[in-house]
């Protein structure tokens, strides 16, 4: 602006106009429209991504200075016992949430896909209901459920007789009441995602089967599973992605004295209580670091699987 | 086509006008000469009235008081705000006073308006907590939470132990009397006494008189921290915990029904029955056993990055006076550190769940009794490992001799 201002007081006119014409109200609305988008990022995607980097080779309690310590706190990582142990509770919740849930999804669309099924749309959205749910609310409700006192799960199996479980006490139990709140939430979202993928399957297979007397569990088998392999396998990357990350659930459930070895802390727990409850930022940048590169490890395994081992539909 | 886009520009532009007229508004109401202050809290640290009335003496300046979520997060963001524009004039600190000691320039020290005559009026060793050293006070005390121990009158009466407060409070006076009633629970009423291994072994740790660390090294409390463990650890073997969590549905239960018999519990607890849905007369408070302990208990700090420390600190006097913590006690139960207030219609106090027990003198004996420990900033983060290896031995049955070895091992590695 004030250089602007400053030329008008030169005699030339010419050169102004020219800078009038190239700072075009046209040209710049688009970039003011992706503008916001860009400065969030910036401060509230980039910025902290690049400080958590810094951060992870430092001490620092949130106040003070930060002491650079270099590769301290990743020899440290490497030796950590509760790091990796919050690992395999990760994966294990993943692969016990992951595998049934997309199973069930993929049941569920292409049942929907049938033709005797009724009200499809009304069905779509009841099962997707759970997706758009608060986790929170959802995860305080499970708890609830399986408390180990006096919960419905308990009650139930009292019912027919059985011993009640300490669901949210036991190392196994808890990782399933956690993938089963993951499961309860996620199968919609990946049912919808099959329906697609089911949609453009071509039907001349489904009628050629059905001539050829394939019933549905054949045509399942046989034509869907086989065709939707690609998606399949986009839905388990993110599902690995997103199953690496599993925080809330977790932490909503064993609010207090959640440990590794008592099969509740996940990564993103372990992360969240170094820096946030015990104030080390500095470790837990590296052990969100560390989970960056397992997600870059999960993802590469994934994307070599689906680009080099399976060629699906074109 | 076009038209659209100037009519978004225009939009925009207009908003950005409006968001910018707004603000202009803020700043010439403010610079109308009042001074403005603003004060962060989380949900239950000041009461309604004390606001009002805090308001209301001042009303030369203008006080802006916020409400912040009191999660983990309250610490994150007030450090985060140090230094920054963005940091309140005061702000509330939570009964981790510890971690900010260290870091006392980035508060204003309250001697410098006079607080240091105020020191008589209030509980010792909470006053002595906000003091960086000798010369240098970081915050005013609001509340405390001094405890006393709830017993289950039906339970008591089940295993032939007294049911009245006050033998209660005269039979189980100890540590070793407090087990004793546990095993003589178990064997009469086969009920447990205890809520869990870690709620007890926590209970213990409070009543601790040592440090975590002294001088900056870790001794546990030279043996303390061994005898608390060893305490929660004989109670869980002998079957005199129930093994539930504290929070949750689960203990609301528990307390409902009875299924475990007595807890050292702070002041503020009371709400926590209430809530819980416990009948009236169910639960009764007696003193508790041991060393006096206390848990919890909010303080009111001004910032050094504030432009008018002197009226900051004037409405944090002011804040925390007798007459505010009247208020604070009446509407939220915060339990006072001004001892003016521990009158006789404060002793008297009683509450429909207790009957007409007058409870209050079990807190106070407490709040006096307390003497002031230093902790260390590290000592929360090595507390934890010990109780996160308690859990395992209360929920997996792992080895205690095990266990100790192990949070040593960690606890180590703490820096």
């Amino acid at each position: 602006m004030e250089v602007s201002d400053h030329k008008t007081d030169l005699p030339t006119a010419a050169p102004k106009q020219r800078r009038r014409a190239r700072f075009s109200l046209e040209k710049a609305t688009p970039y003011l429209a992706i503008a916001p988008f860009y400065l969030l990022f910036l401060v509230f995607g980039l910025f902290p991504i690049l400080f958590s980097g810094y951060l992870a080779l430092s001490k620092w309690d949130g106040i003070g200075q930060i002491q650079f310590t270099g590769w301290t706190n990743l020899q440290r990582l490497a030796q950590d016992t509760d790091f990796w142990l919050s690992l395999k509770n990760t994966v294990l919740i993943w692969a016990l949430g992951t595998f049934p849930m997309l199973f069930l999804a993929l049941v569920l669309a292409f049942m929907l896909s049938l033709k005797m099924f009724k009200h499809k749309e009304t069905l779509k959205a009841l099962l997707f209901l759970p997706n758009i749910t608060s986790v929170v609310a959802i995860t305080i409700l499970f708890g609830l459920i399986f408390s180990n006192l006096d919960g419905l799960a308990n009650g139930l199996l009292h019912l027919v007789g059985l011993k009640s479980i300490n669901w949210l006490t036991s190392p196994n139990w808890v990782r399933v009441v956690i993938a089963s709140v993951n499961i309860w939430q996620y199968t919609g979202y990946n049912m919808i995602i099959y329906l697609t993928g089911i949609a453009r399957i071509s039907k001349d297979y489904n009628e050629a089967a059905q001539m050829d007397g394939a019933n549905n569990r054949q045509i399942f088998w046989k034509i869907t599973v086989p065709q939707l392999k690609p998606i399949i396998l986009f839905t388990v990357m993110m599902s690995t992605i997103g199953g690496l990350q599993v925080f809330s659930e977790a932490q909503v459930l064993v609010p207090s004295g959640a440990t590794p070895q008592g099969g509740a802390m996940t990564i993103v727990y372990y992360l969240y209580n170094t820096a946030f409850t015990n104030h080390q930022f500095g470790y837990g940048s590296t052990i969100a670091w560390g989970l960056v590169a397992l997600i870059v490890l999960f993802s590469a395994l994934n994307w070599y699987i689906t680009t080099k081992r399976i060629q699906g539909v074109k | 086509m076009k038209l659209k886009k100037y009519g978004l520009l225009l939009g925009l532009a207009l908003s950005a006008i409006l968001v910018l007229g707004a603000c202009g508004k803020k700043n010439a109401q403010a610079s109308q000469g009042k001074v403005k202050l603003s004060i962060n809290y989380y949900n239950g640290a000041i009461s309604k009235a004390a606001m009002a009335n805090t308001k209301e003496h001042f009303s030369n300046y203008q006080l802006q008081f916020k409400q912040v979520p009191s999660n983990e997060d309250f610490d994150t963001k007030l450090k985060a705000s140090f230094g920054s524009k963005a940091a309140p004039d005061i702000t509330a600190i939570n009964n981790n006073i510890e971690d900010y000691l260290p870091y006392k320039t980035k508060f204003v020290n309250l001697t410098k308006y006079g607080t240091k005559a105020l020191g008589k009026n209030y509980v010792t060793w909470k006053w002595d907590s906000t003091f960086a050293d000798a010369d240098y006070q970081i915050a005013m005390p609001i509340d405390i939470g001094p405890k006393a121990l709830m017993f289950n009158v039906a339970n008591f009466e089940k295993a032939g132990l007294p049911t009245d407060p006050k033998a209660v409070s005269e039979s189980i006076k100890t540590e070793e009397d407090y087990m004793k009633a546990a095993a003589q629970m178990k064997e009469k009423a086969n009920l447990p006494m205890f809520l869990s291994a870690v709620a007890l072994f926590e209970d213990r740790e409070q009543k601790m008189t040592k440090g975590i660390f002294e001088g900056g090294k870790l001794t546990l409390g030279d043996g303390q921290l061994k005898e608390a463990w060893d305490f929660a650890v004989q109670a869980y073997q002998k079957g005199y915990t129930l093994g539930i969590k504290a929070g949750g549905a689960d203990n609301a239960n528990a307390q409902q029904k009875g299924l475990y018999s007595a807890m050292n519990k702070a002041s503020w607890a009371i709400a926590d029955l209430e809530e819980n849905g416990t009948k009236p007369g169910t639960w009764l408070i007696a003193k508790a056993p041991g060393q006096p302990s206390n848990t919890g208990g909010s303080y009111l700090a001004v910032l050094k990055t504030t432009s008018h420390p002197k009226e900051a600190a004037e409405v944090v006097r002011y804040l925390t006076n007798e007459k505010n913590q009247r208020a604070n006690f009446k509407e939220l139960s915060l339990f006072p550190t001004h001892k003016a207030v521990y009158d006789d219609a404060f002793m008297k106090t009683t509450n429909k769940l207790f009957g007409d027990e007058q409870y209050n003198p079990y807190f106070v004996d407490a709040a006096n009794a307390m003497k002031y420990k230093k902790s260390d900033p590290r000592s929360g983060t090595v507390q934890r490992i010990f109780e996160d290896q308690m859990q395992l031995i209360q929920d997996q049955n792992k080895n205690p001799d095990q266990a100790w070895a192990d949070a040593i091992k960690k606890a180590k590695t703490i820096d």
